[in-house]
């Protein structure tokens, strides 16, 4: 498994790179996976090995939506807006979220806990309106279910963060 | 020529049938033949790229219909395939289609700078619904500045992408980028403010609406049907770039390039372009200037008289040969053909030199004439070569536009490029092959490589490389030269040493069929200069009352500086500066008793001149000018206010003032003369010169065989402790064009001491700290560091006001000590 990832790992992959025209969206995905976002300072190690310039490599990340240029949250939520979900009052629960993190969608917040993305469809329109956090799919939601989601989701943050405090004066 | 014959295939289109060429998209040749099929994002210049989708037709190929339309521009002809322009489901596409392009589109033609000559204005009116039907909000964002010279109207683009793909596939520089996606794609300017724009102009041609303005033609320079346009020639380097010189309401306001295909190919750079508010700069000398025990400013006519008085007094007591006369490379040939009978019927003297390639001493001879008068080939059979050598220039900074086409040629592998020169140059990028040698190697390298070729004599072995290559040159190759030739201590022996290359060439490559040799001079008309200044052995003619000149501009300089000559005329030329040995120029102006200086602008060398007579920048003078493929092309005069003398008008004039005739009656009448050695060149108005230019070739002295020398020049190299001094040609450099032009004060000059980083550290210098180079400090100037610098050297700009590089470069190569200074130097 150690394996495999530092086979994917971004400076692997730089150092692997032979030539070949093409090879610039894996090496930017390989430095997303590495860095969780691409920090400018990947793009100039792209850059140097590649020899294509940083603005096409900015144009390019720009163009995709997969590519982040800012670190993402602990948390990324990801509201569906696809038409189920659309007709089932998503609208709403987004200026739900925007409100509960504090920030607009797209953007993280400042302890960098949450992302709000909106997502055009994921699939699951039985179980409209709803949303991902991370991995985990939450389904038929309203204001107050997401609030409640998205407050447990900062308690349990919050002990965790005590817990680890209150454990190392005793170590 | 290399290329393959072009082949035809029969197509047929809206019914009829024509003959296209069958390596060309649908869309040029249709064009070509007059059908008009709209189009935006496709250019010329570009590889087809298929966004605007304006350019559809239907097309049947192989006997069936294509289940859609097609883009023209991507679309390759095959024998005996249809396509329909004007069929009413094409109309339909592109009525649809241009509503798209037009959704976020402002309606504020009015006030746009490119309403008048604008795509999308002119296709809506062609080709459109007449009526918007979008009522949403547009898409809107900031304009914003892309570089020092452009400006991006955001709401006014149709993200045809056209010049971000000249950006990334011509240009190469990628300073624009698209950004983001779909509807909210944006253009964003990468340019590096450090570094000054070469080519970035173009793009605001490319543009097919009003996104991309020149800063300095928007919003106050009118609009295009207001622009009185006259064809002249970009001043700046010996291509010859063809312009549209613009004038509004008797001011200019703008320069557009002409788009000679044979010669520049639209592709203006950026000095030439921006470069023209010079023509009515204030500073420009509109009296003259007479500095007695003091300063004076008189009208033209009283300096022209006490011009004449001085000469005149000097011609007779001296006698002939007392007066020496020298002229820049900016003049036209007319005016080059007036100095010489001035000087040989006026000034009774042979002591004259035009133009300013040749800084050597002796005049050239016949195998130096041959040498640049024969055997040279077109722009077009340049590019056209299997493989073409650039030896001893940095084009992109010489001869810009030239060096930009050979750069696509390269890129697209339309021709092997190799490459020799003294530092690494911009054109390296796509060279199969980049050498270097140190600052003043250049004749050692090029008669090394000629000896590898042939076998005889020494060969040193960095040319090994480029020797092989050339064995195999295929079937037709040129060899380029450039400054390093005139920065030589004696071009000549360089010129011939080439000419030696050439033969060593054809006869070392057995499928070679031909091998060309083209001098990139060092000004617009060089051409012109030689030619009329040998004009007794380069052309079949012959000049009533003159003389061949006894030496070149060293000669010149150092009979004055000898006391033979008792008084210098200088034609718009800073000698003082420009030539290698500025203390043969000091001596030379001081020892002489009257220094006669004309020229438009003041300069280090007409601040030295008892009469300083004013002449006209090369807007305000008509005349024709030779090219470095010797092209003949013309130059009319802008209608602008301001007026200003001709060099004819002040030769008479102090002829008149010294009791001679006029040296001509006018214009026509010299014309004349060279209309006898130039066929085909209209006399009395130029406008009747073809506007692609004159093709001339002049008729040499015929020489058998030449006979070069195999013997190496001693390696060079500096001493320990010290640097190589290389003065280089940058295309921003202190010339008139650019000084009294205020739009480069924006542009970061190359006014820098560049140097190795390594050399830098050795020294214990970084960027921006100051440096002396001499023992004195001759000069002083901040270090930028630069990989491109070959190590052991330190390159100048070699024309720089304030720290002229001559005041060291004595005899190139000058070995120069070089030390920190502690803090600013004496800028």
């Amino acid at each position: 498994m150690a394996d495999t990832k530092a086979k994917n790992g971004f400076n692997f992959q730089l150092w692997r790179y032979d030539g070949e025209p093409g090879e610039l969206i894996p090496l930017l995905q390989a430095a997303q996976d590495h860095y969780g976002y691409i920090p400018e300072h990947a793009i100039e190690h792209i850059s140097a090995a590649t020899g294509i310039t940083p603005s096409k490599i900015y144009g390019v990340i720009t163009f995709y939506n997969q590519f982040r240029l800012q670190p993402m949250g602990k948390y990324v939520i990801r509201l569906c807006e696809g038409t189920a979900c659309h007709v089932a009052g998503a609208k709403t629960l987004l200026e739900v979220i925007e409100d509960e993190v504090g920030v607009h969608e797209g953007e993280t917040d400042d302890d960098g806990l949450f992302t709000v993305l909106t997502v055009a469809c994921i699939g699951c329109c039985s179980l409209a309106p709803v949303m991902l956090v991370n991995e985990e799919t939450y389904g038929k939601l309203d204001p107050k279910k997401i609030r409640s989601i998205l407050r447990q989701i900062r308690r349990e943050e919050q002990q965790k963060s005590q817990g680890k405090k209150a454990a190392q004066p005793a170590k | 020529m290399a290329r393959k014959p072009i082949e035809y295939v029969e197509i047929e289109i809206d019914g009829q049938a024509v003959k296209v060429p069958a390596n060309q998209v649908v869309l040029w040749s249709a064009r070509e033949l007059g059908y008009d099929i709209p189009h935006f994002c496709a250019h010329r210049w570009l590889v087809p790229y298929g966004a605007c989708r304006m350019c559809l037709v239907k097309v049947e190929a192989g006997g069936r219909m294509m289940p859609k339309l097609q883009t023209s521009c991507s679309l390759m002809p095959a024998e005996g395939m249809k396509i329909w322009t004007k069929d009413p489901e094409v109309i339909q596409a592109r009525r649809e289609q241009l509503e798209f392009h037009l959704l976020n589109h402002p309606l504020e033609c009015p006030v746009c700078d490119k309403g008048g000559e604008c795509m999308l204005q002119d296709q809506t009116r062609d080709h459109g619904m007449g009526e918007g039907r979008f009522r949403e909000q547009k898409r809107i964002r900031p304009d914003a500045s892309m570089n020092p010279y452009i400006r991006l109207n955001y709401k006014r683009c149709i993200h045809c992408k056209r010049c971000v793909n000249y950006a990334s596939d011509i240009d190469g520089s990628y300073f624009l980028q698209f950004v983001d996606r779909g509807a909210e794609t944006y253009i964003e300017s990468f340019d590096d403010p450090a570094a000054a724009p070469r080519f970035s102009g173009n793009v605001i041609d490319m543009c097919p609406v009003g996104a991309l303005t020149a800063k300095s033609y928007r919003f106050t320079m009118g609009r295009p049907w207001e622009q009185e346009l006259k064809p002249s020639i970009g001043a700046l380097d010996s291509v010859g770039a063809n312009i549209w010189l613009n004038a509004r309401l008797g001011d200019v306001a703008r320069i557009v390039p002409r788009d000679n295909p044979t010669v520049e190919n639209g592709m203006l750079d950026d000095a030439t372009r921006f470069g023209w508010e010079f023509i009515e700069d204030p500073r420009r000398l509109t009296r003259a200037l007479v500095r007695g025990e003091e300063e004076t400013r008189v009208s033209r006519l009283a300096g022209e008289t006490e011009a004449g008085r001085i000469l005149g007094r000097i011609v007779n007591e001296h006698g002939p040969g007392s007066v020496g006369l020298l002229a820049g490379a900016g003049l036209n040939t007319e005016e080059y053909l007036a100095l010489k009978l001035f000087a040989g019927r006026v000034l009774n003297t042979s002591y004259y030199n035009l133009g300013d390639c040749m800084s050597s001493i002796e005049v050239p001879d016949d195998a130096t004439l041959a040498t640049v008068g024969s055997g040279f080939t077109t722009i077009e059979g340049i590019l056209n070569a299997a493989t073409v050598l650039t030896l001893g220039c940095d084009l992109f900074e010489e001869a810009p536009s030239l060096g930009l086409r050979l750069d696509i040629a390269a890129r697209r592998g339309l021709l092997r490029l190799l490459n020799a020169r003294s530092q690494q140059s911009g054109i390296d990028r796509f060279a199969e092959l980049s050498l270097d040698y140190p600052f003043g190697g250049l004749l050692r390298f090029v008669r090394g490589l000629t000896n590898a070729l042939t076998g005889q004599g020494e060969v040193p072995p960095e040319v090994t490389p480029l020797a092989e290559r050339l064995r195999q040159a295929g079937e037709d190759c040129a060899i380029v030269c450039g400054d390093e030739v005139w920065l030589s201590e004696d071009p000549p022996t360089v010129l011939k040493a080439l000419a030696a290359l050439r033969e060593a060439i054809a006869q070392a490559s057995p499928d070679t069929k031909a091998v060309y040799l083209n001098p990139v001079y060092k000004s617009v008309n060089s051409a012109g200069a030689l030619l009329v200044n040998c004009f007794e052995r380069l052309t079949d003619g012959r000049l009533e009352g003159v003389t061949a000149p006894v030496g070149c501009l060293g000669k010149v300089l150092e009979a004055a500086a000898a006391g033979k000559l008792k008084a210098l005329v200088i034609f718009d030329k800073d000698v003082l500066v420009r030539y290698q040995h500025r203390d043969v120029v000091e001596k030379a102006l001081k020892n002489v008793e009257a220094v006669i200086y004309c020229g438009a602008f003041p300069n280090a060398t007409s601040e030295r001149a008892h009469v300083h007579l004013p002449l006209g920048t090369w807007a305000h003078r008509e005349g024709f000018v030779i090219n470095l493929e010797w092209r003949v092309q013309k130059r009319l005069v802008a209608s602008i206010d301001s007026v200003a003398p001709s060099v004819l008008d002040v030769v008479n004039g102090i002829a008149a003032a010294m009791g001679q005739s006029p040296v001509a009656a006018d214009l026509p009448a010299l014309r004349a003369q060279l209309a006898r050695v130039i066929p085909g060149l209209p006399t009395n108005t130029l406008d009747d010169l073809p506007d692609q230019g004159l093709p001339f070739s002049p008729k040499p002295p015929a020489l058998d065989r030449l006979k070069a020398s195999t013997d190496l020049p001693a390696e060079v190299a500096a001493p320990d402790g010290q640097l190589l001094l290389t003065p280089k040609r940058f295309l921003y450099n202190d010339r008139e064009e650019i000084r009294f032009s205020r739009v480069f004060d924006k542009i970061p000059k190359p006014f820098y001491a560049f140097l190795n980083p390594a050399d830098a550290a050795k020294l214990g210098v970084s960027d921006g700290e100051w440096i002396g180079l001499g023992g004195g400090h001759e000069l002083e100037l901040p270090v930028q560091l630069a990989a491109w610098v070959r190590p052991g050297s330190v390159v100048v700009n070699d024309y720089y006001l304030a720290q002229p590089a001559n005041r060291l470069a004595g005899a190139a190569p000058a070995a120069v000590a070089v030390k920190k200074l502690a803090g600013v130097g004496k800028d």
